[in-house]
């Protein structure tokens, strides 16, 4: 079976500014999240694969037929991709049960217009209750709109479903909840979904797949746990979780000697000075103490205090300022002498990659 | 209920609301003053049959042919790849900046094949249809774009995103559009006379000049007055069954553009036609009769003092119409009530009255009640002001709205009294808007024809009146000045309203 979607090469701007730098990407079922920065090109991607962007370069193929070929492109009405743009922009004249339908041809709606039994199909794949057919948009909360946004984009039945920051209207609780069922739903459909957003919490959570983008070209593409936990280079581990990056040097080849101490390396590394990605929650902030085995001696610079934990920014003797994460139960105050160590073991990139200021 | 607005400021809410109810005072009050059978009898005679059938085709004909023709226009400027779009909106706006009246003159001078019923169509159409234009590419431009987007990407054609997304969603700003040259075409007169097309609003007119203030004049006015509330009835019916609530904040992207192809070419053609038949044969007409001026060489001091007149005028209605006008609104927007929004309500009933109702009010109130006042430019100005309030409501509450009461309440806080916060905070940040008000309504006053020629003293010529007195006696080269320095005093208000409809894209 071909992939749902395929990309090899694509580049693609507005007037002399390119924005896509040659793009690859295959997507073969589940959510492929398109994560980066505001700016960095993920919407254009998107659009250009919905056909609302002429790409300058490059091939689209979606479940294996061609829909852009270098500048030959098939028109988006034709391309049969599901859409879900920013506030799902319904149709605002048009009730919930006629919005889903419209994608639907005359014998799929059957006689009465919009009330057919695909719409009450979608209604139940996207988990709202059937009374909501007969509403308007506008009666609608912003979690419900989505899901009929979703519904109205999977009801023709599309292999692919393009998603444009669907959530980031939505406020944090309803977030969660609707993304999820979004991500249950294009299960239930079987169609493939590309997400796109600046969100790494949802990427991470509702993605089988992340691909990192920044200044128009991926950095990574990879399942959730791996860009996490093994970047592909310094940009993806300080994006992704804010890690500290540190100087240090590798010693042995499972081994780097840094600020913090001798820490242990995630993977091996030829010897020679590299840049350490350590993550927030790794760092640890323990009190005070003439025991150098507890860490490194620090001052506390500031704190942001969270409820279920709390953010710590230290400054090591050496002059490195790094980010903490610390529980609820031990914060220590600004101005306080602590001692700083490393849990578990860290990620090491070559120092030639990323030139230091 | 209107919570802390001094009474004072009430009472001059409530005065200048009962100055903008007196025509449909009078209408009503005239009407209950007759005897049915008299009433029946007039109304009952083959004459009005008539007028009624012209006015009837021609409101339906001339609302249908501009509404095509403005959301044509708009779709093409804010759908389609047209090349030179900023220009083509420039030339689709221009007609409004040619009063009808003018439009007709230029037709009619060039040929007379115009005046018939499909010619005064054309022309009511070429001078009106703006109206629907202006505020249809506005709505265009506050659409969302993924609205279109997601119906192109379910499969629809470019024409089918159109009829089921795109218009249903502009459709009220279009509704608004089309009601405005119905009450317009209701309310036309010089035009219309030009085109020797009879019409309610002609025979008014004629009614009055040859038996003054008869009681014919004011059943034709009760007639006109209830086919404008008719419209407007029909109107708020059409818009009360359409959801128009906007999903969302939307993401302000670029508009998918349709590919024009092998269809640009004769598309270019119609615009170039519609800009022929509305700008350069009036315009030509007037150049044309300036250069041969058989019927009379320039009276240099005629025209300048008309302009003088002209000019005094539209300074003096511009600024009564928006002093009235500041009252209402701050009661409207700062004491949010039952009674103060009544009061802004009653200023609009304004909007249905065409001028020569308001005009016949003001005289027969004017001459019952304060005699002394008539044929004075107080009741002139009074009547500008009735004309043109609901406008200059509009633009004062737009510009009352950017100041947020947050801003007042910290002035406030900061120990101002209640004038000091209007003099050093509300005021200066109002000024520029009030302003703008102002040139709006003073220029519409300056081209005003119906109501001036009713109301104007004796001996007070105005550009209007003198461009109308020498072209309806067909002195076609003696006009020609004065509707040329017409279309110059309107350009201004056309080109505010043309970059206006732009800008409420972002």
């Amino acid at each position: 079976m071909s992939a749902a979607l395929e990309i090899h090469g694509l580049e693609a701007g507005y007037g002399r500014t390119p924005v896509l730098l040659g793009i690859d990407l295959v997507v073969k079922d589940g959510v492929t999240a398109i994560l980066g920065p505001s700016g960095c090109g993920k919407t254009t991607l998107l659009r250009t694969v919905a056909g609302f962007v002429a790409p300058s370069a490059g091939t689209v193929s979606v479940a294996g037929s061609e829909v852009v070929s270098g500048r030959r492109s098939v028109p988006a009405r034709l391309r049969g991709l599901g859409y879900v743009p920013q506030d799902g922009a319904l149709f605002p004249h048009l009730d919930v049960a006629a919005n889903i339908a419209f994608g639907l041809t005359a014998a799929e709606r059957g006689g009465s217009y919009g009330r057919t039994d695909r719409v009450a199909e979608m209604l139940e794949l996207v988990e709202l209750p059937s009374a909501l057919a007969q509403r308007y948009p506008h009666e609608l909360s912003g979690g419900q709109q989505q899901r009929v946004a979703l519904a109205r984009a999977l009801a023709p039945r599309p292999t692919l479903v393009l998603l444009d920051e669907p959530f980031s209207s939505l406020d944090a609780s309803l977030r969660e909840d609707t993304g999820r069922a979004v991500v249950r739903a294009l299960r239930a459909a079987g169609a493939a979904a590309l997400l796109v957003t600046h969100d790494q919490g949802e990427a991470l959570s509702l993605a089988d797949q992340v691909a990192v983008m920044m200044g128009g070209a991926f950095l990574q593409v990879a399942p959730p746990a791996t860009v996490y936990l093994s970047p592909a280079e310094p940009r993806v581990a300080s994006f992704l979780g804010h890690a500290s990056l540190v100087d240090g040097y590798v010693e042995g080849d499972a081994e780097a000697r840094c600020a913090l101490g001798i820490v242990p390396l995630r993977m091996t590394c030829e010897p020679g000075a590299v840049r350490l990605a350590v993550r927030a929650e790794q760092i640890q902030i323990r009190p005070h103490s003439a025991d150098r085995a507890d860490g490194a001696p620090a001052e506390v610079v500031d704190i942001s205090f969270y409820g279920h934990d709390a953010t710590v920014r230290v400054r090591l003797d050496s002059g490195e300022q790094l980010s903490a994460r610390t529980p609820a139960t031990s914060v220590p105050t600004p101005g306080d002498r602590v001692r700083v160590g490393v849990v578990g073991d860290v990620v090491a990139f070559r120092d030639d990659a990323a030139p230091r200021p | 209920m209107a919570g802390g607005a001094s009474p004072v400021l009430l009472l001059v809410g409530l005065a200048v609301a009962g100055l903008a109810l007196v025509p449909l005072g009078y209408v009503i009050a005239t009407t209950a003053e007759l005897g049915r059978q008299e009433a029946v009898d007039f109304l009952w005679r083959p004459r009005i049959g008539e007028l009624l059938w012209n006015t009837v085709r021609l409101l339906v004909a001339g609302v249908a042919a501009s509404t095509v023709l403005g959301v044509a226009g708009a779709w093409i400027v804010e759908r389609t790849d047209v090349p030179g779009r900023g220009w083509w909106h420039g030339v689709l706006c221009a007609p409004l900046a040619v009063p009808a009246f003018v439009n007709g003159y230029g037709w009619v001078s060039t040929t007379h094949a115009v005046q018939s019923f499909p010619g005064a169509v054309m022309v009511v159409t070429l001078s009106y249809y703006p109206l629907v234009y202006l505020p249809t590419v506005a709505a265009l431009r506050r659409l969302d774009p993924g609205v279109e987007e997601v119906a192109t990407s379910l499969g629809r054609s470019g024409w089918g995103v159109f009829t089921r997304v795109t218009l249903p969603a502009v459709s009220p700003a279009v509704l608004g559009g089309a009601l405005l040259v119905g009450l317009h075409l209701l309310a036309e007169y010089g035009a219309l006379q030009l085109l020797n097309y009879p019409t309610l609003t002609t025979a008014i007119l004629q009614q009055y000049a040859t038996v003054f203030n008869g009681p014919e004049a004011t059943l034709l006015a009760l007639v006109l007055v209830t086919f404008c509330l008719l419209l407007l009835g029909i109107e708020l019916l059409l818009r009360g069954r359409r959801r128009r609530a906007r999903v969302g904040s939307g993401a302000s992207g670029h508009p998918l553009r349709i590919q024009l192809g092998r269809l640009k070419l004769p598309v270019l053609a119609a615009l170039t036609g519609v800009a022929l038949w509305a700008l350069a044969v009036p315009l030509g007409a007037l150049v044309r009769w300036l250069l041969r001026g058989t019927s009379a060489t320039v009276d240099v001091g005629e025209l300048s003092a008309a302009t003088a007149t002209t000019l005094g005028l539209a300074l003096a209605g511009g600024v009564t119409a928006t002093v009235i006008a500041v009252p209402v609104v701050w009661l409207a927007v700062r004491h949010r009530g039952l009674l103060t929004t009544a009061i802004e309500r009653s200023v609009y009933t304004a909007s249905a009255m065409p001028g020569i109702v308001i005009a016949l009010a003001l005289v027969t109130v004017s001459i019952r009640v304060v005699p002394t006042l008539y044929q004075t430019v107080v009741v002139l100005l009074l009547g500008y002001a009735i004309l043109f309030l609901p406008r200059a409501v509009v633009s004062v509450r737009s510009t009352f709205e950017l100041v947020p009461p947050g801003l007042e309440d910290v002035a406030r806080n900061l120990g101002c009294t209640g004038p000091a916060v209007a003099r050093r905070v509300t005021l200066p940040l109002v000024l520029p808007g009030l302003t703008a008000a102002t040139a709006l309504v003073g220029l519409a006053v300056a081209t005003e024809l119906t109501a001036t020629l009713l109301l104007a003293p004796l001996g007070t010529n105005t550009l209007a009146t003198q461009f109308w007195s020498d072209a309806s006696a067909i002195a076609y080269g003696a006009a020609a000045p004065y509707g040329l320095a017409l279309v110059v005093l309107s350009i201004p208000s056309t080109w505010l309203l043309g970059s206006l409809s732009l800008r409420s894209g972002t």
